[in-house]
């Protein structure tokens, strides 16, 4: 159970981050169709992981964590994804439940940052 | 009228755009160069009078748009293609006699015509179009059709050739009867959009809905040259040297490699009976078909009961959903919407998505760096914050085919573009990712995947061609997706080494391991790769997407159908030509082709010291986030194969310089210079070109 942000510390982990800080990544389509992306916000990660029939998220998921506790400061998040997702077997569940996790604390932040999704 | 060889029209067509006159050649001399490339690249030699040219908008320059004995036969995958050559644009520092190739049913309607090239030189004084009907040639006035989108181009000249005018397609066939005057077939055109007009580098040429010719910029030289569209139409056939052993081996072909059609397998490995289509539609419609170039076995378009996007794929469907899904927050049904009303706008106004898509994220990135923006240091009335847009999209998309705001800017490229900005350290540190003559990374990274770097810097653009990159895709979708590999690395070293004799000695060659990326053996493999590519890709014109087909595991061996006895690509050539040869002769045809290839490069100045890659290449390491893993078969210490991760390394330039040694040295390339020897043009029978390239002083030896 990650423990719950202030508005303020919410706020901060949703901004959109400064161009050095943005994560590189990728969708993979298969057979075979490459779809770079700049990662950009957790909204944004939370796309890119997404589950889907006719694509597989691309990224280094050790990065991605080291990237959302340092780039995007969420100690928490970074911590809870390593510890649920980067122990499991296969790199495709590692994504599912990487997912899982981070949606649940994108709501967590919206409702702590008192932010409505469109 | 020339003697007619089997599977050849018989005649080539050269048009003087400057005298609006044309003229036919027999093709009889020119057969031993196949078709295609080879074809073009000979005829470019011969046409072409001042070949030290630079830049393809250039009056001088020559564009040859070539056929090959199978377009318009029922080859699988083979018969809808053509190829395009001649000096292009928007490579740097010099934009290259280069290629380019295009799909749909322009080829076949060539040959029905009656011809196998049509030769372009000269500069119309005002804009025309060039009608062609059954081996009858018009000039026509094109001035109501310039500033036309290319769709509306392609329907105005249709409209124009159906002088009923009764909306069902009548051809009218001059010298014919009243009777028989008439034809329900569809006239094949090719045309430019705005882009082509403006003569910017990312314009491409396009035929019917989706299919474009794209890398080149030759879409750029036909705007200099006042050529507005090609239209060809004929009632012909193309004569088979022997229809039953064609018909045969496609059979046999399908027998062994066809997929099951319910039920897509989208973890098989290999190229022939891969799954399709390729495009980014998310979920726009369940409600649509497959569409497929003249002869293809499999199709890898679709068309759609939406009312657009039709015959849109690959990255034209791909690059601005990124944007889209951040803009519009995941809403995938907008986001698949989008992605294809901009492929569609893409092909309406002739550009080449792959030039710009990755430079899109660079410019992202100027933005948030306070580098692009309205009295930046890039100035730009365009609104960045709203990329992803749909208006922000087709604004961007028509800066760039109009040059307008920072079209204007990038019309010549988009290293140039940079260069002239003061931003050339983008360049050189890879966050603007041109690796090889100033052109877009194709998404597979030469540090990683050496032989498509190796291959692009060593020829003249990116060398876009997946024979050996279908092991990166069927490797790595199986580790992203935790599925078996249906070979393993040894076997599929082993596979592909059997396909590669007599060039390389074994398995060895497709080690990418850090240790053997710069080895004769994978130097070996390059020269393969280049020699394919030269004759059975782009001359013969097998298709990209199909072929080579080294290992399959749709076949009981996992062997693929390339160079194989009853189904490779030498049996259906064979069918067509009646020439009989052997695989191999093929690859020799295609050696032949490079070093014409490199004698017109040494005129346009190119010398050894000029061919590397951009310094990122050699200075920095792969950024590894963006791929989880780049996955080849490589060995370990102890000789022992397995799929590894690739990512982790930068070229090294000194032995890179000594991989081109041993190049050049194979080729029979000086290796001081990289330029032809005299004893090489001997030897391959390129004497015809010894006392030009003595002239400018570029024979080597």
């Amino acid at each position: 159970m990650m423990q719950q942000p202030t508005r303020q510390q919410a706020r901060e982990f949703l901004r959109m981050l400064p161009y050095d800080a943005w994560l590189y990544a990728a969708l993979m389509m298969p057979p075979k169709l490459i779809q770079k992306r700049s990662v950009k916000t957790l909204d944004d990660l939370e796309l890119l992981l997404r589950p889907a029939s006719n694509a597989i998220a691309s990224v280094d998921l050790p990065l991605m964590c080291d990237w959302i506790e340092e780039k995007v400061g969420d100690v928490a998040l970074a911590a809870q994804i390593r510890q649920e997702a980067l122990t499991i077997n296969g790199y495709k569940q590692q994504c599912q439940k990487a997912h899982e996790v981070l949606l649940l604390r994108i709501g967590a932040l919206k409702k702590a940052a008192g932010v409505l999704d469109a | 009228m020339g003697v007619r060889s089997m599977g050849y029209a018989g005649e080539i067509l050269h048009v003087d755009l400057s005298a609006l006159k044309a003229e036919k050649i027999p093709t009889d001399s020119y057969v031993q160069w196949g078709g295609g490339n080879g074809l073009g690249t000979k005829l470019f030699w011969d046409f072409c009078k001042d070949k030290t040219i630079k830049d393809g908008r250039d009056e001088k320059n020559v564009v040859v748009v070539a056929t090959s004995p199978l377009c318009g036969t029922a080859t699988p995958s083979a018969g809808g293609r053509c190829e395009i050559v001649g000096v292009g644009f928007g490579h740097y520092p010099i934009s290259w006699f280069t290629r380019s190739n295009i799909g749909g049913r322009f080829s076949s309607m060539m040959k029905y015509s009656g011809f196998d090239a049509l030769v372009i030189s000269g500069k119309a004084s005002r804009p025309v179009w060039i009608e062609v009907t059954n081996g009858h040639v018009r000039f026509h006035d094109a001035s109501l059709l310039w500033g036309k989108k290319a769709r509306d181009t392609q329907l105005t000249i249709l409209t124009q050739l159906d002088d009923k005018n009764n909306g069902w397609g009548w051809q009218p066939l001059p010298g014919k009867k009243e009777s028989v005057a008439y034809s329900t077939q569809k006239p094949a055109v090719m045309a430019i959009g705005p882009a082509g007009e403006n003569q910017v580098a990312h314009a491409a040429l396009v035929h019917d809905a989706g299919n474009t010719s794209a890398q080149g910029g030759f879409a750029a030289v036909f705007g200099a040259k006042n050529l507005k569209a090609v239209s060809f139409f004929g009632t012909g056939y193309i004569e088979l040297a022997d229809p039953m052993a064609h018909v045969e081996a496609r059979f046999r072909l399908k027998e062994r490699y066809a997929p099951d059609p319910e039920n897509p397998d989208l973890f098989q490995w290999g190229m022939l009976g891969r799954a399709a289509p390729i495009n980014f539609a998310g979920s726009v419609s369940k409600n649509s078909r497959l569409q497929a170039c003249v002869g293809c076995i499999m199709g890898c378009r679709v068309r759609y009961d939406v009312g657009y996007g039709n015959e849109t794929k690959c990255q034209a469907t791909a690059w601005y959903a990124a944007p889209a899904a951040h803009y519009y927050k995941g809403d995938e049904k907008k986001i698949g919407e989008l992605a294809l009303k901009m492929a569609d706008y893409c092909n309406d106004i002739g550009i080449n998505t792959y030039a710009f898509s990755s430079s899109v994220r660079w410019l992202e990135g100027l933005y948030h760096r306070g580098l692009l923006g309205k009295g930046k240091q890039i100035h730009t009335d365009l609104d960045f914050s709203k990329l992803g847009s749909e208006e922000f999209g087709f604004a961007f998309l028509d800066a760039l085919a109009y040059k307008k705001d920072i079209g204007e800017l990038f019309a010549d490229g988009f290293v140039q573009g940079a260069i002239k900005a003061g931003l050339e350290e983008d360049y050189k540190n890879g966050l603007l990712n041109h690796p090889y003559w100033g052109l877009a990374e194709h998404g597979y990274d030469s540090r990683a995947e050496v032989e498509w770097g190796y291959a692009s810097i060593l020829t003249d653009r990116d060398i876009n061609s997946h024979d050996f990159n279908a092991i990166f895709w069927a490797a790595t979708l199986a580790t992203l997706n935790g599925v078996p590999y249906r070979i393993d690395a040894k076997e599929v070293a082993q596979i592909v080494a059997d396909k590669l004799k007599p060039y390389v000695k074994g398995p060895e060659c497709m080690d990418y391991s850090d240790g053997n990326i710069y080895s004769d053996d994978v130097m070996q493999l390059l020269r393969w790769y280049i020699h394919y590519n030269r004759f059975w890709k782009n001359s013969a014109l097998y298709c990209d997407l199909r072929w080579a087909d080294l290992f399959d595991t749709n076949a009981k061996d996992n062997v693929g159908a390339t160079a194989d006895s009853e189904v490779g690509e030498q049996v259906f050539w064979n069918a067509v030509t009646g020439e009989g040869i052997e695989f191999t002769q093929g690859l020799e045809k295609g050696h032949r082709i490079y070093l014409l290839q490199n004698a017109i490069w040494a005129l346009q100045g190119r010398h050894r010291d000029m061919v590397h890659f951009a310094d990122y290449i050699y200075e920095k390491e792969i950024v590894e986030t963006e791929l989880p893993f780049f996955m080849w078969p490589c060995r370990d210490e102890n000789g022992i194969w397995s799929y590894s991760d690739i990512r982790h390394r930068k070229i090294d330039k000194e032995k890179f310089e000594d991989f081109k040694t041993r190049f050049y040295k194979a080729e029979g390339l000086d290796e001081q210079t990289g330029w032809l020897t005299k004893q090489t043009a001997l030897k391959y029978g390129l004497d015809f070109v010894i006392e030009e390239l003595q002239e400018y002083d570029k024979l080597a030896g």
